[in-house]
């Protein structure tokens, strides 16, 4: 007895941590106004790479504000429109930008498809921190410019230090002012 | 600024040529380029490059804009290719490889002329990737990329929302300036002063507006396409514009499979690799 009451209290702390089916949608959702979130959001992280406009942190080291831009944007355009927020992100920088940055944003779209506010700062802030810095670590490591893989993780990780403040700080701005972006990100 | 979406109006064989195929070159020259480690053949392709672009009445300078934009990346990967490239870690096994080091009280990073040469390959092949992707943009019309992604099966409703991010990115451009100046009128430093702090908490004020932007353009589109028949059979959709594979373009992609296929083979034999320039150097040094 005492087991299955604790056993739902633990439930109904998960519980919150994830949005509801009705909340969610359907995942392959991709209606007008998803293309149109799509469309805007990567002509804006590609028209922020083009300007180059960013954080410049060391000599050579400019942190994109395109990244942010491939963070936050996901969570408008649902999981089809990610991928073209990746692929116009990435192609300022050259093909091989590519299959970077579109896993990325596809992962970051499910996690503001499946978690609730603030869970969704909590993880992202998790995967930046982690998946991130692997995966730009290994393509760079395949094209030779960063060969070892400690070094491009870490110039990977230091990028976290503007990323993930960025990223938490538009979300809550855009949550407190704009009405339909709390609709939209939750 | 770096990188252009624009048309150079032009005649050559690059501006005839179907996007497949053109998008197939700029496909390949980016695979072969990380086969080689060698100056002199990674050299030779940028100077293939650099004439496609004059056969194309392309001004080198003006292509060349973004890898000026590119250059202080270039100069990063370089100097880290030169400390951590595997031939210069492979050469610096034995002591009289070694030129200096770069931080020599410590005798802490070696520097070898295998990891210099090494190092120029792999700064001339980030140009030339940077480069192509302008050379692209310069001689394809953004509805050819579009048309390209369409019959290669990409889904329409995604190929409808990249061609429309791409012609939104000079509408952001704008926003983008216009809003920086506005801020900067009320104050705003930008992103370039005080420490990273202030950076950080400076980049949300430009952000912000520019996000607001993107969800009422978002917004807009929605309405625009939907009022256009968007959701009508997509699959079915016809374009004004077709595309079509010409001989030209069926010659071209036989030559870009035949240059695949010799540059694998170079690769899998041994050669393209930093040590044909450094025996070179090494001979004329003798």
């Amino acid at each position: 007895m005492l087991s299955t009451l604790e056993s739902n209290r633990a439930l109904l702390i998960i519980m919150p941590i994830f949005k509801t089916k009705e909340e969610r949608g359907s995942i392959w959702a991709f209606g007008s106004l998803q293309i149109g979130y799509a469309a805007a959001f990567g002509g804006l992280a590609f028209a922020l790479r083009a300007l180059g406009i960013g954080i410049p942190i060391a000599p050579g080291m400019l942190m994109d504000a395109r990244d942010v831009v491939a963070i936050v944007g996901p969570a408008f355009s649902g999981l089809a429109g990610a991928i073209i927020i990746g692929i116009l992100a990435a192609l300022p920088s050259a093909v091989f930008s590519v299959q970077c940055y579109v896993p990325l944003t596809m992962m970051h779209s499910l996690v503001f498809r499946y978690l609730k506010w603030p869970w969704y700062h909590v993880i992202n802030s998790i995967l930046l921190l982690t998946v991130y810095p692997t995966w730009w670590a290994v393509w760079y490591q395949i094209f030779g410019f960063i060969p070892n893989f400690w070094v491009a993780f870490a110039s990977n990780l230091i990028a976290d230090a503007v990323y993930i403040p960025s990223n938490i700080i538009l979300i809550e701005i855009l949550r407190r002012y704009s009405p339909a972006a709390k609709r939209i990100i939750g | 600024m770096g990188l252009r979406i624009e048309v150079i109006p032009g005649e050559s064989f690059l501006h005839k040529l179907d996007a497949r195929p053109k998008f197939l070159l700029f496909l390949l020259i980016t695979v072969i380029v990380i086969y080689f480690t060698d100056p002199i053949y990674v050299g030779a392709i940028m100077l293939a490059v650099l004439l496609l672009t004059r056969a194309c009445n392309i001004s080198i300078r003006k292509t060349g804009v973004i890898v000026k934009a590119s250059s202080p990346l270039l100069i990063m990967y370089g100097l880290i290719n030169v400390v951590l490239g595997p031939a210069n870690t492979l050469a610096a096994k034995t002591p009289s490889n070694i030129l200096f080091y770069l931080m020599p009280v410590m005798n802490w990073f070696p520097v070898t002329p295998q990891g210099i040469v090494q190092s120029v390959a792999i700064c001339i092949r980030y140009a030339i990737v940077v480069y192509l992707l302008q050379l692209v943009l310069f001689t394809t019309p953004v509805v050819d990329i579009v048309l390209a992604l369409v019959k290669w099966k990409f889904p329409s409703s995604l190929a409808l929302g990249t061609s429309i991010g791409f012609n939104f990115v000079p509408v952001f451009m704008n926003t983008a300036a216009s809003i920086m100046d506005a801020q900067a009128c009320r104050g705003w430093k930008g992103l370039k002063s005080g420490n990273l702090a202030d950076r950080v908490r400076a980049l949300p004020v430009l952000l912000v507006p520019l996000f607001l932007h993107g969800i009422e353009s978002a917004q807009k589109i929605a309405v625009a396409i939907e009022a256009k028949g968007f959701g009508y059979n997509l699959a079915k959709r016809t374009y004004s514009r077709e595309i079509r594979l010409r001989t030209i373009d069926y010659v071209t992609l036989a030559v870009e499979c035949i240059i695949f296929v010799v540059s694998t083979i170079l690769y899998y034999t041994g050669y393209g690799t930093y040590m044909f320039t450094y025996s070179l150097l090494s001979g004329l040094r003798l």
